[in-house]
């Protein structure tokens, strides 16, 4: 099967919801699988450019075989196989992680944090202090 | 040769690949090349639906994969778990209920 066949069946398979270790571990039997009908063919003393065209005719076209894939639904990604348990996971997930937003936030942006909070501390030390100042100015 | 994969085919590939595996661990090329010997070409897996019937196998836990180096490539090899042996055992059971079904259908007389 020619490269661009191959490109094909991954972007079906991938457009499926298969899960990408089955994908690629399909893609790579399948090169090897052609390689081997190949070989055989030559090795009868067949041309190569008929051997290739045997090959891919044994091989199938990539609509079959994407087919075939997608018909089992354990290869495909969990989140394919049990939707409603997906969207139930991320919904809570979504939940859970919302209080913690602020300190993730925090955390991320320490250093701001603290360079903020050190000036408004010294800026507030600073008016107390002249404020000090001036009601003693006053007193005296 | 007939038709690939005829729709009654259902549950056919697996058990065959079973059958075989049970024997020795293969490719998938050799699995194809074996069921056209073991069958006297009767039946025919399409080689590149082979696969996803190897890997749905092996999904359920009938079957090990292993990639092992051969003259300086390497090969996806299969073998048969405990697992896959119980399972063999189980559709072929189911197989020949089946065929026994059919197979006493077909000789009934057709004024019967």
């Amino acid at each position: 099967m020619p490269e661009p066949r191959f490109q094909s069946l991954r972007t079906q398979l991938r457009e499926g919801g298969v899960d990408g270790r089955y994908i690629e571990r399909t893609i790579a039997e399948l090169r090897d699988h052609y390689a081997d009908i190949e070989r055989s063919e030559i090795g009868r003393g067949i041309s190569p450019q008929a051997a290739a065209a045997a090959a891919a005719a044994a091989i199938g076209d990539e609509r079959t075989i994407a087919a075939a894939v997608l018909s089992r639904p354990e290869l495909r990604q969990w989140t394919r196989r049990w939707p409603r348990a997906a969207r139930l996971l991320h919904s809570t997930a979504l939940v859970a992680v919302m209080p913690a937003v602020p300190l993730i936030y925090c955390a991320c942006r320490r250093d701001v944090i603290v360079r903020w909070g050190a000036s408004i501390g010294l800026a507030s030390l600073l008016t107390l202090g002249l404020l000090l100042a001036q009601s003693l100015v006053l007193m005296s | 040769m007939g038709q690939t994969n005829p729709p009654f085919m259902s549950g056919v590939p697996e058990l065959l690949v079973l059958r075989l595996l049970a024997r020795k661990e293969m490719y998938g090329y050799e699995i194809v090349k074996a069921v056209r010997v073991v069958t006297a070409e009767a039946i025919s897996l399409g080689e590149g639906v082979i696969y996803p019937v190897l890997h749905a196998l092996e999904q359920k836990g009938a079957l090990k994969a292993e990639r092992k180096p051969v003259n300086g490539r390497t090969r996806v090899y299969y073998s048969v778990t405990p697992k896959g042996r119980r399972r063999f055992r189980k559709l072929s059971e189911e197989w020949s209920r089946v065929s026994s079904g059919v197979e006493s259908a077909l000789g009934v007389p057709d004024h019967a």
